[in-house]
């Protein structure tokens, strides 16, 4: 009796499981057939007004079938857990196929790859169709409990919702989602911003003016190179000595003091002489006496740039020179004055991590000149429109919050109190 | 003595005083959860050192973030020891932290100061603590699912096994969609936007999605406990891969998240 009740119990999810199986197979292979015959080309989301139209739609469908359609097994099944476990799994093989493959123009893919929209695999159809499933199942199974609300399920309505909002959004944004570069140099004015790879320009609803650009660098430090001054031998483990004035450290059998440290020196004679130019290149006096023999030598060595060769001390006896790693940022800012027609002119400062907001518009700090390190005298900007960000950020809450949630809970449940059970 | 000539000495002695509270527990309990306290504090003295001594958070290189592993894995396993009165979670969690510390004495750090623009952020700390947080909890998850798995199907100690591999793997998830929402935020500040399906990205999104499926196959099927703990394996090799594997992939190149040095 019991066999036989466990059996009637196993069969129908054991089906579950084959058709579930059926269908992300299939979807896979027609989205395969599909990306063949359109010869790779990307999925590409309907633009404004059409994705939000869709959104509205497909959350009104949703919300239809949650409340009215549970008593029809495909929808049961489309929103049910052995469906859910079908999805993941099939959107896990897709991901992975995203994490391997690197992006590319293709060129270096068989050409079966390249036809299944694999050279990019994020925006390729296959990937996308595993995607638009695990939505499917994701807000089907929202929906569903919706029918019969109770406070205990608030985390997965939560968590649930938020995941299904901040996905769909994201896929349907992605037509009306716009990165530009704005390439400005100091004292000049520019509204035209265009693609990374230079293949479409366009021009913004207001003008930036590169007032001021300014870099901080950390102080920089000693590394060792070979005799050839090819290559870096330093190795991680070994000290990372900041070339500071009065710094001892001891590195491969040598002590090293630096006697003179300048941020910004030019040659001059035997030496460097301190200069304010942006041209300059920091520059260091060196004492290293090596500890075993006692021999000491002195030296200058700067990282140079293209206007001052770089110099490195011999150290006599040993495989190496001491030699100054290029100095690393640790702070770039572009103040840049907005320019609109009808309104005053207005000076603002764009950081890495503290971009600007301007009329729907996200200017961030992207990059300079970084062959003159602190003589960039021009400044890489990202312009960024991106209108569903409220939206995706809505979903990024919920989402949070509903991990908040489920944390408390399981901190507060008690033992043998499981958070497996099913409400 | 500067960071790198004293780390072998204070991580030796953290390794020393689990060892030996690990040894004293089953027999003198208060001795040895003391040691392994100091241990773990030793270890947070530690990270609390390297950050004033760098003026930044520890929280940059592979090593660094092995470092706090090590500190948050016991805690890990202690909070769900306390919560729910067991002990044996602590007999996983140390050595596997042990075993992290010890990676880093034999692969030593140089302790750079430096620290990127685009990781100068106020979110830069709570999203790695978020994922290491998780961390923790998911390899308690994977140390539970050893312990399940040589255990006989049905016995006390499988089940045991199971319900504290749930928990943790509860908590874990929690974290790992924390530390992925404010991922999110911080990567439309710096970078322009909040998902770039950048190498790391992926590889985060495919950890969760292994979670996310562990988590559907306990409601389903409750009662398969080798099978949950099997999956748990496989989840654990994916975190790992996502952690440290993903530097040795070619497509590390085009990942904005690898700051090794």
């Amino acid at each position: 009796m019991v066999k036989k009740q466990l059996q009637e119990k196993t069969h129908p999810v054991r089906s579950d499981y084959l058709i579930a199986a059926a269908i992300c197979v299939s979807t896979s292979l027609f989205a395969c057939g599909l990306s063949i015959y359109q010869d790779g080309a990307p999925l590409v989301a309907p633009p404004w007004p059409t994705n939000a139209i869709l959104l509205v739609l497909v959350s009104a469908w949703l919300f239809f079938i949650g409340l009215k359609g549970q008593r029809f097994a495909p929808t049961r099944l489309l929103g049910g857990l052995p469906f859910a476990l079908c999805v993941i799994a099939h959107f896990f093989l897709w991901v992975l196929v995203a994490g391997i493959l690197p992006a590319s123009d293709g060129s270096q893919l068989p050409e079966i790859v390249r036809l299944l929209g694999l050279s990019h695999p994020i925006t390729s159809i296959p990937f996308n169709a595993a995607l638009i499933l695990f939505l499917l199942n994701l807000g089907l199974a929202t929906a569903g409990r919706l029918t019969k609300l109770k406070k205990a399920r608030l985390k997965f309505y939560v968590s649930h919702g938020g995941m299904w909002l901040l996905i769909a959004a994201g896929l349907l944004s992605s037509s009306d989602l716009e990165r530009w570069e704005l390439i400005v140099s100091e004292g000049n004015a520019t509204a035209q911003v265009s693609r990374g790879d230079g293949s479409e320009t366009r021009y913004l609803p207001f003008g930036v003016l590169l007032s001021d650009f300014s870099i901080e660098f950390f102080t920089t430090q000693l590394t060792l190179v070979d005799i050839e001054e090819k290559v870096i031998i330093w190795q991680k483990g070994e000290p990372l000595i900041d070339l500071e004035t009065g710094n001892t450290s001891s590195i491969r059998g040598w002590e090293v003091e630096v006697l003179r440290s300048f941020p910004g020196a030019l040659p001059q004679g035997d030496g460097y002489q301190a200069s304010d130019s942006p041209y300059a290149p920091p520059a260091v006096k060196l004492r290293a006496t090596h500890l075993a023999s006692g021999k000491t030598l002195e030296g200058w060595t700067t990282c140079g740039n293209d206007q001052v060769p770089t110099q490195t001390i011999l150290a006599e006896g040993s495989d190496f020179r001491f030699a100054m790693a290029l100095p690393r940022p640790k702070r770039f800012a572009s103040e840049i004055t907005i320019l609109k027609s009808g309104d005053e002119p207005y000076s603002v400062t764009v950081e890495v991590n503290k971009p600007i907001k301007i009329d729907g518009w996200e200017l961030n700090q992207l990059s300079y000149d970084e062959t003159a390190g602190k003589a960039s005298r021009w400044s890489v900007l990202e312009a960024v429109r991106d209108p569903w960000i409220p939206i995706v950020y809505t979903g990024i809450a919920l989402l949070a919050f509903g991990a908040i949630l489920h944390l408390l809970d399981r901190v507060i449940a008690k033992r043998g109190e499981h958070g497996g059970s099913k409400k | 003595m500067n960071l790198i000539q004293t780390f072998p000495f204070t991580a030796g002695f953290a390794l020393a005083a689990w060892a030996l509270g690990l040894a004293t527990l089953p027999r003198k309990r208060l001795l040895g959860t003391a040691l392994l306290a100091i241990g773990t504090l030793t270890l947070g003295g530690i990270l609390a050192t390297i950050w004033i001594s760098l003026d930044r958070p520890p929280l940059r290189t592979l090593g660094e973030t092995r470092l706090w592993y090590a500190f948050l894995l016991p805690i890990a396993a202690g909070v769900v020891c306390i919560r729910w009165k067991m002990t044996w979670p602590i007999y996983y969690a140390i050595p596997l932290a042990g075993l992290f510390l010890g990676i880093n004495l034999a692969h030593p750090e140089s302790w750079d100061r430096t620290l990127m623009p685009a990781l100068r952020s106020i979110l830069f700390v709570p999203h790695v603590l978020a994922y290491l947080l998780a961390y923790a909890f998911l390899s308690a998850a994977f140390a539970a699912s050893i312990r399940g798995w040589r255990a006989p199907a049905g016995s006390d100690r499988c089940e045991q096994a199971l319900e504290f591999a749930d928990r943790s793997v509860q908590i874990g998830f929690a974290f790992l969609t924390l530390g992925l929402c404010i991922g999110a935020v911080w990567a439309k500040g710096a970078w322009g936007h909040y998902w770039a399906w950048d190498p790391k990205e992926t590889w985060a999104l495919l950890t969760w999605l292994g979670y996310l499926g562990y988590l559907h196959f306990r409601l389903q099927h409750p009662n398969q406990a080798k099978e949950a703990f099997l999956f748990l394996g496989a989840a654990w090799i994916v975190l790992l891969l996502c952690w440290f594997g993903l530097n040795l992939m070619p497509i590390a190149e085009q990942s904005v998240h690898t700051y090794t040095r």
